[in-house]
């Protein structure tokens, strides 16, 4: 269960929600249970409920900033990694001073489908196949959302840091 | 190799998926390609960010039984049984029963060492082991009904004997520590032991004699129940019955051990 109430708590970023969600989810696992296919993986399924359910009720309610123009992401990308110097501790230098929330807040502003491949293989640990299964999609389609995912994580960390003084002017990477 | 190769593959390569070969062959190209080598880094960079800062949360005790007790009302169907992984038997035929009060009965040894530890969570922990150890001797081996009957007259609170469904007996056993009182309940359920320490909330409350850690109370304030999980892969699980401290401790992951005990209403 302790998945799902993570998954949750990421998905609507407040315990209050997270908690009905997770309650929602096996409430509407009971209500199913004959679609269930036996033999088949119980906690991808569950899983899968519980995604369904955040999208049909809780994004209706949420500014959810399920759009993003990954292009202009990625020139946004190419535009800090050419104002950053090489170097080798760059995640030190970056990220050291950053607080839990700035990289809570941050992956909350990423786009749904990023944030879940991200959310289960860098906190959940799962596999990209495990992912796969648990999404529906072809591992390759979970390899390209966890690039695209942290690469856009990374702009956001990025432009933390840039606000707090830890990256600029003075502080070249 | 190629950027476009070398980027196909950097999530493999930050998550350690790949043979040592190829993963050397893809850093070389990283070695001669600044950009791909910042690449790599922001990828790492990113997740590292994520496992360092976000830490997961264990589902809250009163969330947990909020749902427990809303889907067992529909318990004794398949699905409560499959999704909870908690398999509950039709009940156990007579001569199974005779085997289990043999099997309890063998659990025990003459004399009970109560541990010189106060803190209740402490002592239940170390009564679990002398019950395995078998230093511990029931002093009745009956029915819920006896058991409970039995040691609520020898002490001042109600005693929680949880019926278990493929569990028709339990033992009981009475003992003092630091001049309060105390009921332990044991169950055999599917070869595993599941020990019920009890107290009077009182004497818990007052502390000194018998205490409890201001992480418990707090929980127990707030929802009645405390779970702590994996401690030595013991699950503990404490709560408050009437005006009585009930912790219990067994081998059984958390999620079976609080549906044996929410299983049926205590009596």
């Amino acid at each position: 269960m302790d998945i799902l109430y993570n998954y949750a708590l990421r998905l609507t970023g407040s315990t209050d929600d997270a908690h009905d969600l997770l309650q929602e989810t096996y409430l509407k696992a009971y209500r199913f249970w004959d679609k269930f296919e036996q033999g088949t993986n119980l906690r991808a399924w569950l899983f899968r409920i519980m995604k369904n359910t955040y999208i049909n009720i809780y994004r209706k309610e949420v500014k959810e900033p399920d759009t993003v123009d990954y292009d202009e992401i990625e020139s946004y990308y190419n535009i800090i990694r050419d104002e950053s110097s090489d170097d080798n501790d760059l995640q030190q230098k970056l990220f050291g001073q950053l607080l839990d929330d700035d990289v809570s807040k941050a992956l909350e502003t990423l786009p749904e489908e990023f944030r879940t491949v991200v959310i289960l293989c860098d906190i959940e640990g799962l596999t990209y196949e495990e992912i796969a299964e648990f999404l529906q999609i072809p591992v390759g389609t979970v390899r390209s959302r966890l690039h695209r995912g942290r690469k856009l994580l990374y702009t956001r960390l990025y432009d933390y840091a840039k606000e707090r003084g830890f990256v600029g002017k003075d502080n070249e990477l | 190799m190629n950027c476009k190769d070398f980027q196909e593959c950097a999530c493999d390569i930050v998550d350690k998926r790949l043979s040592e070969e190829r993963t050397n062959e893809l850093l070389q190209h990283a070695t001669v390609c600044p950009h791909c080598r910042y690449e790599l880094q922001a990828l790492q960079t990113a997740k590292s960010a994520v496992q360092a800062k976000i830490h997961r949360s264990a589902v809250p005790a009163d969330v947990y039984f909020s749902i427990v007790a809303s889907l067992s009302r529909h318990s004794g169907t398949l699905w409560f049984q499959k999704l909870f992984g908690v398999k509950l038997n039709p009940a156990l035929a007579l001569v199974v029963l005779a085997v289990m009060v043999v099997g309890i009965y063998s659990l025990f040894y003459p004399s009970f060492v109560p541990p010189d530890d106060p803190d209740i969570i402490n002592q239940s922990v170390a009564n679990y082991q002398a019950v395995i150890g078998g230093s511990i001797q029931p002093q009745l081996v009956s029915s819920n009904d006896e058991v409970k009957s039995f040691l609520e007259k020898q002490v001042n609170f109600a005693v929680n004997v949880p019926k278990m469904k493929n569990c028709k007996s339990c033992a009981g056993v009475l003992s003092i520590f630091n001049g309060v009182k105390l009921a332990h309940v044991v169950y055999k359920v599917n070869g595993n032991v599941v020990y019920i320490y009890q107290a009077n909330m009182d004497d818990v409350l007052k502390g000194g004699k018998i205490t409890l850690s201001d992480k418990v109370k707090t929980a127990l304030a707030n929802t009645n129940w405390y779970v702590e999980e994996e401690r030595n892969d013991k699950s503990i699980v404490v709560w408050r019955y009437k005006n009585t401290l009930c912790a219990a401790v067994s081998s059984l992951p958390k999620d079976q051990l609080i549906a044996l005990l929410t299983e049926k209403e205590t009596h």
